[in-house]
């Protein structure tokens, strides 16, 4: 017991010596742009053979990034390929050195944009966990004295007079991986090095983020994973084509993540069809509208939305049947209805007239992108007088994707038997 | 990995440290060569003798090669006293020479791995292959010692001359590849275009002549090459104290002129690499 309340009291001192610390990791008003030659010249000869200027044009791949990273604090930084954060990991790593702005770092900091850098397949572990101990950032006398405890981390103290070259992708990863862990810093740089490796080794990365989350190591997380970014961090950038779209809570940023990606998350993204009908009828336009009456594609989840469609008559109809079927972004139906379904009058309409439709609903939608499918039926055959495959789509947002389509409106319990 | 407060910015001053902070950086410049060295070295002849044997083993072939072309064939070696000797001495200082930039031109596009992934002092990169090759060099030059020794040459007082030989050899060397790293980052038919520059280098040095077989001004137009008053020096020093001095051989104008382009390449090598180094992650 009295044990216990040493190590609280040894935790609330040692949080209270973070907090006095200044923020490890400043980046202020970052930019950084590379010139893109329209036509690469590769060789001398080629330059020389034809002087002429190379057109060139400028691609901004960071524009004013700025943020910080307080101490102790599990930062992620996420955005889809191309998005700029592998640059501004590099930067922040030092590799690239910005346009503009600077980038301030306080204490040791480690970069693991890649595990085992530098490893020789020709050399045994033991000299690999030196190599690359070094070039992670220990000095030689300290790569040296963690060999030991690298290998036996790694189970591979029967293994460390062999060459990397006969060790198998597993023991490899492991080797890289006990070496990581052992470089000691204030403030790691991790990018998707997780990617690799099997379940049971992620499991184990996995174990280790939460340990090193626990020690109070600052820590920033590059990925595109947002699941990772809100199992794990604090709090989280969304970057975006260079541009910082949201810093904060990492369900909020998962939010914009969503918002961002709408529908390059999906395999297909569905065009809107043809018309396709008798032509009796013609749709002339289909949308959602929120309760503030505004058009949108967009809700969040279990906020009430409106569907419209609007439509007009070419010949005198009696009756018509007006209705809507709804698809996910694998084209699963999730619902539908209709007039008739839903018992709602709708008359007869004379050559000229239009019609609107609406269907107000709770979006209980798992997150994600839902077409609508607008049709006008004849009454008495069902033949189609109109309709328009994946006329209008609605975007929902929530934090988290679980699976399926409908988020059910639901409570959770276990009773132990 | 950077203790206290490192500032990556924009502008000149890329990395503001304060002097009592730039010093560990370089530090570790010369750690992590001597560490890649050692592993490159280590890859090439660990539990390999016949390895080490070849790196000693092809100088002296292709020496053999010339020995015999030029002593028994063209006869150049007529009235040069210990010629074996002196050509195995100019090829120990020209494998010193060539081993260093020519493997400076890619490594820098090689270390992209290491480069790309981690922040390494970039220096480092070439620091290593000059390490490497001065350690090749060293095994030759004990070769080349025992040669000496067993060639019945009286050990001279120049003998002790020869490190500080070696180090001017390596140090142009190094500038050279310095600046051949950079262009190859940039231009990748360098390598090839070094290759036959390296050739008719060669040819330019008097490695299997002597600068005195030449005329008047064909040797002070040679002599624009650094290595041959250095080679034509050592000649003197090492092997025959009776062979023609510096003066002798070149017109103060052209030791002057040699003299300007060696101090030109070893101040414009670190400049440039220093000038273009930042980018290069950017071009790999």
């Amino acid at each position: 017991m009295n044990h216990a309340i040493d190590q609280e009291h040894e935790a609330t001192i040692a949080s209270a010596a973070v907090h006095d610390r200044q923020a490890p990791l400043t980046v202020d008003n970052v930019s950084k742009s590379f010139m893109v030659p329209s036509e690469r010249v590769a060789t001398f000869k080629e330059r020389v053979l034809r002087p002429g200027v190379i057109r060139k044009h400028r691609f901004d791949a960071l524009k004013k990034v700025s943020f910080d990273v307080q101490p102790g604090e599990f930062f992620g930084v996420v955005g889809r390929n191309g998005s700029g954060k592998s640059t501004l990991l590099k930067c922040m790593a030092g590799i690239y050195r910005p346009n503009t702005g600077s980038i301030t770092v306080n204490g040791r900091l480690a970069t693991f944009i890649e595990l085992g850098v530098g490893f020789n397949p020709d050399l045994n572990a033991y000299d690999n966990v030196l190599l690359n101990g070094t070039l992670m950032g220990l000095s030689p006398s300290e790569a040296k004295s963690r060999v030991e405890s690298v290998l036996a981390f790694g189970e591979l103290e029967e293994f460390a007079d062999l060459k990397l070259r006969n060790y198998s992708s597993g023991m490899h990863v492991r080797l890289a991986f006990a070496v990581a862990i052992s470089i000691d810093a204030d403030i790691l740089l991790i990018d998707e090095v997780l990617a690799v490796g099997d379940l049971a080794f992620q499991q184990k990365c996995f174990d280790e983020f939460n340990r090193i989350k626990e020690s109070g190591t600052t820590v920033v997380f590059v990925t595109h994973a947002m699941d990772l970014v809100e199992r794990f961090c604090d709090r989280a950038m969304i970057i975006e084509k260079g541009v910082v779209q949201e810093i904060g809570d990492p369900a909020a940023v998962a939010m914009r993540y969503e918002q961002i990606n709408v529908g390059k998350m999906a395999d297909v993204e569905f065009e809107r069809g043809t018309h396709v009908g008798d032509g009796a009828a013609e749709i002339l336009d289909a949308w959602f509208e929120n309760d503030d009456g505004l058009r949108t594609e967009e809700t969040p989840q279990g906020d009430f939305i409106t569907l419209f469609f609007e439509c007009r008559f070419n010949v005198d109809t009696e009756a018509p049947v007006l209705g809507f079927i709804m698809h996910d972004e694998a084209n699963r139906p999730i619902f539908a209805t209709d007039t008739r379904i839903d018992r709602v009058e709708t008359g007869s309409f004379a050559a000229g007239q239009t019609a609107k439709f609406s269907m107000r609903f709770r979006s209980s939608l798992e997150r994600g992108l839902f077409y609508c499918s607008p049709s006008v039926l004849h009454k008495a055959d069902s033949r189609v007088a109109d309709s328009v495959d994946h006329a209008c789509r609605l975007h929902v947002l929530g934090p988290r994707h679980r699976a399926g389509g409908v988020a059910l409106i639901h409570e959770t319990s276990v009773v132990r038997g | 990995m950077a203790d206290g407060v490192t500032i990556v910015s924009a502008g000149s001053k890329a990395l503001r440290n304060s002097s009592a902070e730039s010093k560990p950086e370089s530090r570790r410049a010369v750690e992590i060569a001597w560490v890649l060295a050692k592993a490159d070295l280590k890859q090439r002849y660990m539990g390999s003798f016949f390895g080490f044997l070849w790196t000693l083993l092809k100088p002296l072939l292709l020496f053999g090669v010339l020995y015999t072309v030029f002593t028994r064939i063209i006869g150049i070696a007529e009235g040069i006293r210990n010629y074996p000797v002196y050509l195995l001495m100019a090829f120990t200082f020209w494998g010193l020479f060539v081993e260093i930039t020519t493997s400076s031109v890619a490594c820098l596009v090689e270390r992209g791995g290491i480069l790309l992934k981690i922040k390494v002092p970039i220096f480092s990169i070439p620091l290593a292959a000059v390490i490497v090759s001065s350690v090749q060099f060293l095994a030759t030059l004990a070769v080349f010692f025992g040669f000496l020794l067993g060639s019945g040459v009286d050990p001279q007082v120049g003998w002790l001359a020869l490190p500080l030989i070696a180090i001017c050899v390596g140090l142009f060397a190094s500038a050279i590849g310095w600046i051949l790293a950079i262009a190859y980052v940039y231009f990748r038919d360098v390598g090839p275009i070094w290759e036959v520059l390296a050739q008719v280098l060669f040819w330019a040095t008097p490695i299997i002549y002597v600068a005195d077989r030449f005329g008047k001004p064909l040797r002070d137009v040679l002599a624009f090459n650094p290595l041959s008053p250095l080679l034509t020096l050592s000649r003197r020093l090492i092997i025959d104290d009776t062979a023609p001095t510096l003066g002798q051989v070149y017109s103060p104008y052209a030791l002057a002129a040699s003299a300007l382009v060696y101090t030109a390449v070893i101040v414009i090598g670190p400049l440039v690499f220093k000038r273009f180094a930042p980018m290069v992650t950017e071009k790999l």
